[in-house]
């Protein structure tokens, strides 16, 4: 069972909670604006290891937080390492 | 031992070390990159390939998916893609020489309420209109080619009607690698298991060729054919990709004694159940929303898809889940596949393939061999990398059956 | 298991300091769903806290049932995968028996249990 930590409730199943994708990046490398406005629409950073990403807590205090987690493990770390 | 291990004893099995050279070096031994390597070397007769896995031949989402062929999608472009390569699979078996299990079954896609009604009658319309034989039926129709089913939906779900897909199929996952693996190794092509590729060797902006524990090994092209991990490869070679890496989960239950002829989907619950030729009920539904890497089968996904798929077929309720898997999944941010040229030199990409990919395996490997031969393939034409930044997405999520 | 009732509150969403100062009227419950907003159960008229964006607005989405200290243990123990808090008083919130629920947890160990009114039947079904 994947356990989610809300900032507000405490520990809860994954199954409470719906998930907001992580914070759009687009490299400094791509300067031309419509290339970058391609690349915030539809890129991902689609990272194997720690992301920064949003979480609303659905069946509980029903707001939105930040959490760090470990795509390969699905691990939550605390946000501020 | 049996017959089919047999066979595998006389391929001409690569002993030594990789060439220092190759025309082509494709990254991935699963369906797609096997079989870009047999339609290069049997078609197009450029034998002169290697194909590099990191783990053994049909490791990843090829030798464990859902095994489903059809061509009942939304947009044109793609209904005319996966129906050649549904008719490619049908004539498999005689090309290859090897049983994949090939069986037509016909796929029931319901609908639930008006709308989705409405959807359904458009796909038929759109894939008569692009070769793929796909009719709009009612209810009792429903009932007399799959009679298991509760048209009420419990009460909640009531069947208004459903597309037909008369050409529905499913084959034996890894047959199909392996029949690819077979074509490509006695047409000449090197295949190395175990031989994880580490990086791209590069000149300037150009791929010039792989490196891996055994040595580098240079590539007049390289391919990347990897699935879930694909961005780590891509990332390697400075491209940026619309790729999120999902994990879908599926599950089998113990033996139905009786016979479940066609594979049946629903587009409001989104869930689709078949039966394997063991005579299992084989059930799989959407795939996990968070992005992941992890290949965990999760207790709540099982309970949900149960109950979606019981809602439809009460006598699912009498079956017990025998296992379940789970692959990670290289899901577009259009639904749809990325295949072709990627901007940089020297490499290409079939990616993006989702949860859609089996289906795909042979137009997917005989287009892109025939792109990297002679330089144009039509049908894949529509699906290069570069649409996005042509605002030509290809997006068709509610084809995907697993959105 | 009581049935769930419809509820009339007043739902305040303001700064969260302003709501830690505010003075709540004398034997009214407030149930602090999230830092930023509050659920004011059994008060005549509405505390309006120092906040000058704050929202002050008739809450009528809630049912309510009171919880003997017996049914909260049966609750938490049948129908509860995670894990109450051990201080009381105290708030809950998560699935209950699947539905989303909350637990104003007294702390005598009794508690008021709230849901969404949509949800109620179907929760008083599941803890049936």
């Amino acid at each position: 069972m994947l356990w989610v930590e809300c900032p507000n409730c405490g520990s809860r199943p994954f199954e409470e909670y719906r998930y907001g994708n992580v914070f759009p990046t687009t490299p400094d490398t791509i300067t031309d604006p419509d290339a970058r406005n391609v690349d915030h629409a539809w890129m991902q950073d689609n990272v194997g290891g720690e992301t920064l990403e949003r979480w609303f807590h659905e069946a509980g205090c029903r707001r939105w937080f930040t959490a760090r987690r470990n795509t390969r493990t699905d691990e939550f770390l605390p946000v501020d390492p | 031992m049996n017959e089919f291990v047999e066979t595998l004893l006389d391929l001409p099995w690569q002993t030594g070390e990789p060439k220092s050279s190759y025309d082509v070096v494709i990254i991935g031994a699963g369906g797609h990159g096997l079989a870009t390597a047999y339609y290069l070397a049997t078609r197009h007769g450029i034998t002169n390939v290697c194909v590099l896995d990191s783990n053994f031949i049909g490791a990843g989402n090829s030798g464990r998916n859902t095994t489903i062929i059809r061509s009942n999608y939304g947009i044109p472009e793609s209904v005319r893609f996966y129906q050649r390569s549904l008719e490619m699979y049908q004539t498999l078996e005689d090309e290859t020489g090897c049983w994949i299990m090939h069986n037509q079954k016909g796929q029931i896609w319901m609908a639930h309420s008006v709308s989705t009604a409405r959807t359904e009658q458009t796909r038929a319309l759109m894939n008569q209109a692009c070769g793929a034989k796909t009719d709009y039926i009612g209810p009792d129709e429903i009932k007399q080619l799959c009679p298991q089913i509760d048209l009420t939906g419990g009460g909640r779900y009531p069947v208004y009607g459903a597309s037909y897909h008369h050409e529905g199929a499913t084959a034996r996952h890894d047959r199909v690698v392996w029949a690819y693996a077979q074509g490509a190794l006695r047409a000449g092509v090197h295949v190395f298991q175990h031989t994880p590729v580490t990086g791209l060797l590069k000149d300037g902006d150009r791929v010039v060729g792989v490196q891996t524990p055994r040595g580098n090994i240079a590539a007049g092209t390289v391919i990347s054919a990897v699935g879930g991990d694909v961005t780590t490869v891509a990332n390697w070679a400075g491209v940026r990709l619309p790729i999120r890496t999902h994990a879908l989960q599926a599950f089998v239950t113990n033996a139905y004694a009786q016979e479940f002829a066609p594979i049946v989907s629903s587009n409001d619950l989104v869930f689709y159940v078949s039966q394997t030729p063991r005579g299992q009920m084989l059930i799989g539904a959407e795939y996990d929303r968070f992005a992941s890497y992890r290949q965990a089968t999760s207790f709540s996904y099982l309970q949900a898809c149960s109950k979606k798929s019981i809602t439809m077929f009460p006598f699912l309720a009498k079956l017990r889940i025998l296992r379940s898997w789970t692959g990670i999944c290289d899901v577009s941010t259009d639904f749809s596949p990325i295949i072709g040229h990627t901007g940089v030199d020297g490499f290409m990409i079939t990616t993006g393939w989702g949860t859609w990919g089996f289906k795909a395996i042979p137009a997917g490997g005989s287009q892109l061999a025939e792109l990297v031969a002679t330089g144009s393939a039509t049908l894949i034409e529509p699906f290069g990398l570069q649409r996005f930044a042509h605002e030509a997405a290809m997006a068709d999520p509610s084809s995907a059956g697993t959105r | 298991m009581p049935a769930c009732e419809p509820l009339v509150g007043w739902r305040i969403i303001a700064d969260p300091t302003a709501l830690d100062q505010a003075p709540w009227p004398a034997g009214s419950h407030v149930v602090r769903i999230s830092p930023d907003d509050v659920f004011l159960i059994g008060a005549a008229e509405p505390t309006v806290p120092a906040d000058p964006h704050a929202i002050v607005t008739p809450e009528h989405g809630f049912a309510g049932a009171s919880l003997t200290a017996d049914e909260v243990d049966h609750t938490a123990l049948h129908h509860i995968e995670w894990q109450l808090p051990a201080v009381r008083p105290a708030l809950a919130q998560g699935q209950i028996a699947g539905v989303p629920a909350k637990l104003v947890l007294h702390a005598d160990g009794s508690a008021l249990l709230l849901v969404a009114c949509a949800a109620r039947h179907e929760l008083e079904d599941r803890l049936a």
